[in-house]
């Protein structure tokens, strides 16, 4: 419905995407991002998007801490930087231990950190700000 | 002869080769089936539970469909792995989740299989099945089970009865301290924690009536956690019943006292309480805690109390730190004078010793 509205006032839709690695966190944060007028593309890892999927600009980035390849947390934040490009980067994962927030708030590159188990009406909250 | 020996051996080996390697190849094939089932089971959950958190009108399911959903993929009660790991991903879920949406899919596991499964389990002979049960329980928020698990509550096995004091937590949450008084296990350091970082996630508003209700419970737990919970919620009103507790006869009520009063900041009058304390406390150890606690709360140091503890205080180890304090605060000559009085004693005391001597 909120896709329909923008498209009548021909104001583009905004584009997130989601990278969780749980697929029912995965599902509700589709539905939740959904509901609060965005255009949703998932996934679980970076890997599985195609080129042009990667090479889209967003303007909104959820995504979760991985660890593929053996790589560190911070490392990637960096590769998400490097290979998908959004305004705004959110960050939801399990891993919210404190010193782990502050290291990824101090970050440029991060905007929100969300850490697991947290309250989805704060991120909805956010969503509507952003719409 | 040996020829055809030798051949049957090689038969036999080669028979048990295939058989073994039947065997590992079904083994691989039900795993991969049964991965394959559990991820049919965690996608169709995933999107049950994405659906009635956020899904629009048309998108919602009755639970006698999301109920058929799931007997159709053999979530039924002669199935109990299926169930356990449907069991796994409800509390999976439950945990991710805070504030409206926890209650909200705690609703939602009220009306869908297997809501009795857990219950099964606390009537179970063995002692951790039982527990695990309660354990589900809670996760999955059945607050419908609270007067059933609360029989739990002071069960002579110490798993069953910890995880029961939690859901009595979760369920309840701070009118479950009603319980405390009534319990006669102890409550170990580590459960007293989980029991305030249960209250802090889930009932993060105090209601310090019933806190106040348990200040006369007999046991040294119940104290423990009621100031464990006075010093997690930062009770400003509250700190008078810890500040009690510093003369407690027993030397680990009167430690946690300490650990919890070094959260608050003490108000004047506060302060002169913990200092006509002071003495009461034998532990040269403790007496050290409380002076920092002192120091740290105190504006101005009380010039007086200091230097009656350099007079009268048996231990050298004590006069040392008060020094340490009076020095720093920039009454160096108080110490001074003391060191002075005190050298002065001691050649009086060598001249008498020297006198009877001679």
């Amino acid at each position: 419905m909120n896709n329909a509205i923008s498209e009548q006032h021909n104001v583009p839709v905004k584009t997130a995407l989601i990278i969780q690695e749980d697929i029912i966190m995965r599902r509700i944060l589709e539905r939740l991002v959904k509901a609060s007028g965005f255009s949703v593309q998932i996934c679980s890892s970076i890997d599985d998007l195609a080129l042009h999927e990667q090479n889209t600009e967003y303007d909104l980035v959820i995504s979760d801490i991985l660890f593929d390849d053996g790589i560190s947390s911070f490392d990637f934040a960096f590769r998400l930087g490097n290979e998908i490009s959004s305004k705004l980067l959110f960050i939801v994962t399990k891993m919210g231990q404190e010193v782990i927030r502050q290291n990824f708030l101090n970050m440029e590159r991060v905007d929100r950190f969300f850490g697991i188990p947290f309250d989805l009406d704060e991120l909805e909250r956010e969503l509507i700000k952003l719409v | 002869m040996q020829e055809k020996d030798f051949f049957i051996v090689i038969g036999c080996s080669f028979l048990v080769l295939v058989l073994l390697w039947i065997l590992i190849a079904s083994s691989i094939g039900y795993r991969k089936y049964r991965e394959k089932k559990q991820a049919v089971i965690e996608e169709t959950f995933a999107d049950i539970v994405s659906r009635h958190l956020y899904g629009n009108a048309s998108e919602q399911l009755s639970f006698i469909e999301i109920q058929r959903i799931f007997r159709k993929l053999g979530v039924f009660r002669k199935n109990p792995a299926t169930v356990q790991y449907l069991i796994n991903l409800m509390i999976r879920t439950q945990r991710s989740l805070l504030g409206r949406n926890y209650k909200k899919i705690g609703d939602l596991y009220k009306r869908i299989p297997p809501y009795r499964a857990s219950f099964r389990k606390t009537q179970h002979r063995k002692w951790y099945v039982r527990a695990q049960g309660i354990r589900e329980i809670y996760e999955m928020n059945q607050a419908g089970y609270t007067a059933y698990i609360a029989k739990f509550r002071d069960d002579p096995n110490v798993y069953i009865r910890r995880e029961a004091q939690i859901a009595l937590v979760v369920f309840l949450g701070w009118e479950s301290l009603r319980f405390l008084p009534y319990l006669s296990r102890e409550i170990e350091l580590w459960q007293q924690i989980k029991i305030v970082e249960k209250l802090h996630d889930l009932y993060p508003e105090p209601q310090v009536q019933y806190i106040r209700k348990c200040y006369d419970v007999e046991h040294d737990f119940g104290k423990s956690l009621l100031m464990r919970i006075i010093r997690k919620f930062r009770l400003e009103e509250e700190v008078d019943f810890i500040i009690d507790m510093l003369s407690h006869e027993s030397f680990e009520i009167r430690e946690t006292a300490i650990y919890c009063l070094s959260s608050f900041q003490l108000s004047p009058s506060r302060l002169e309480t913990v200092k006509s304390l002071f003495g009461e406390l034998e532990n040269l150890q403790q007496q050290r805690q409380v002076l920092a606690l002192i120091e740290r709360s105190s504006i101005i140091p009380d010039v007086e109390f200091y230097r009656d503890i350099l007079l009268n205080n048996s231990s050298d180890f004590i006069k040392l730190k008060v020094s340490e304090v009076l020095w720093k605060s920039g009454y160096e000559e108080l110490v001074v004078e003391y060191n002075r009085s005190l050298v002065e004693l001691e050649e009086a005391f060598s001249l008498n010793q020297n006198f009877q001597e001679a």
